[in-house]
């Protein structure tokens, strides 16, 4: 697996694109392209926990980078710094690979 | 005067409503029939009436167009003030068949056919749509799926089409000598509580694709199975995210509306809750049939 350098996902912004819906199912969630906007999103996105609520933290579009998510995770969960921003990264990264981010 | 005919199926009740003297092909609906005295006692979902109205003509502005299987109906949906302006054709590239419009709390559904030749289709889908939108929020689903039961209990085939649904149903029947196909095309699924328990019914319908298979008879749900064309047979229990995704793309309704769409989910989730999903990967042979049985009577 390789992942973007660093500096490329520390200093760029990011934003959730509209139009998806976050799901409640059974202990997991799913993100689903339910508007207009995403009539063509013929895809599903499934979410952990964690990952639904850092969702749920951008979900209305606000900027956000790398750092800002490994804080979101700092505030709710007992993992190190270090560990907060790989997980953020990852995140960043699926999220943009996944199209539901810009 | 116009004449008023009403039906009842999976448990709802709606009415078309034809012109004076006009000699339709409802013989699909004819099972389902039930008195005007009866009906008029219970709540009724909807009447479609058949008009000369230029509806089409109405103020409105395009959501979008479902054209995304070939051999299927394409669906323009419209918005209009107070409710939806439908336009169907038969296939993604022919023209408009039929305009149905129905208002947003359903007391409205008019429908205005262009092509009298096509009359059948117009009713049957303009009927099928206008079921599917006003039944959602009852947790009722109106599944693009086969059907057959086998000791009381109802098996579902879901597939996109070509997939072999109706194949996989015809290998029951031979596989198994006691088993029926109660619909061929669009069964209804409703979730329903019995004695404070959670119970899921599959029934028969007025429309049933190709296949002349229109049963007024209902069962309790024994699978829900999503099929694969392979060369072996071989059935999995399906996770929840798949689960939902192939019930959400296998039920009819207005799915650019969120009204409908909380309702599609809140029936669905609970559905997949209650009955999990398996997918077969599968053979058009009674081994199939045989496979499938076995994995899903298991659960």
């Amino acid at each position: 697996m390789t992942f973007p350098q660093k500096h490329t996902i520390d200093k760029s912004t990011m934003k959730a694109k509209q139009g998806f819906k976050l799901r409640p199912l059974g202990n997991e969630f799913i993100l689903v392209g339910e508007s207009i906007e995403q009539i063509n999103f013929n895809k599903m996105i499934t979410m952990n926990e964690t990952a639904a609520y850092l969702w749920k933290k951008v979900a209305d579009g606000t900027d956000f980078d790398a750092k800002r998510l490994a804080d979101y995770l700092l505030e709710e969960y007992e993992v190190s710094e270090e560990q907060a921003l790989q997980d953020a990264q990852n995140t960043c990264e699926a999220w943009q690979n996944a199209g539901i981010i810009e | 005067m116009a004449e008023r005919r009403y039906y009842r199926v999976a448990e709802h009740v709606f009415a078309i409503q034809l012109p004076e003297g006009c000699d339709l092909p409802l013989g699909n609906y004819e099972p389902f029939l039930i008195p005007e005295q009866e009906a008029l006692t219970l709540d009724c979902r909807f009447c479609l009436q058949l008009t000369d109205d230029k509806i089409e003509d109405m103020p409105h502005h395009n959501l979008f167009t479902d054209a995304t299987e070939t051999d299927m109906p394409r669906i323009e949906v419209n918005k209009t003030d107070n409710g939806w302006l439908i336009a169907v054709s038969m296939y993604k590239e022919t023209p408009t068949v039929f305009y149905l419009f129905i208002s947003a709390d359903y007391s409205d559904v008019r429908m205005h056919v262009l092509q009298q030749n096509k009359m059948s289709f117009a009713i049957n889908n303009a009927a099928m749509l206008t079921y599917a939108f006003s039944t959602v929020q009852y947790h009722t689903l109106e599944m693009h799926a086969a059907v057959v039961v086998k000791d009381d209990r109802g098996y579902l085939f879901l597939g996109k089409s070509g997939t072999g649904k109706s194949t996989h149903a015809r290998q029951w029947l031979k596989a198994f000598s006691d088993a029926w196909l109660l619909n061929d095309d669009n069964p209804i699924l409703r979730l329903q509580e019995e004695d404070g328990k959670p119970v899921l019914r599959v029934y028969g319908s007025p429309w049933s694709g190709k296949t002349p298979c229109y049963i007024n008879r209902q069962a309790v749900v024994g699978g829900i199975v999503k099929l694969d064309q392979a060369p072996h047979n071989e059935a999995q229990p399906l996770r929840l995210p798949e689960a939902y995704a192939y019930m959400l793309s296998s039920a009819s309704g207005l799915k650019i509306d969120p009204v409908a769409m909380d309702a599609l989910y809140d029936t669905i989730s609970q559905m997949i809750t209650l009955q999990p999903l398996y997918h077969l990967d599968c053979l058009p042979d009674t081994d199939a049939a045989q496979v499938c049985f076995k994995a899903v009577k298991q659960q």
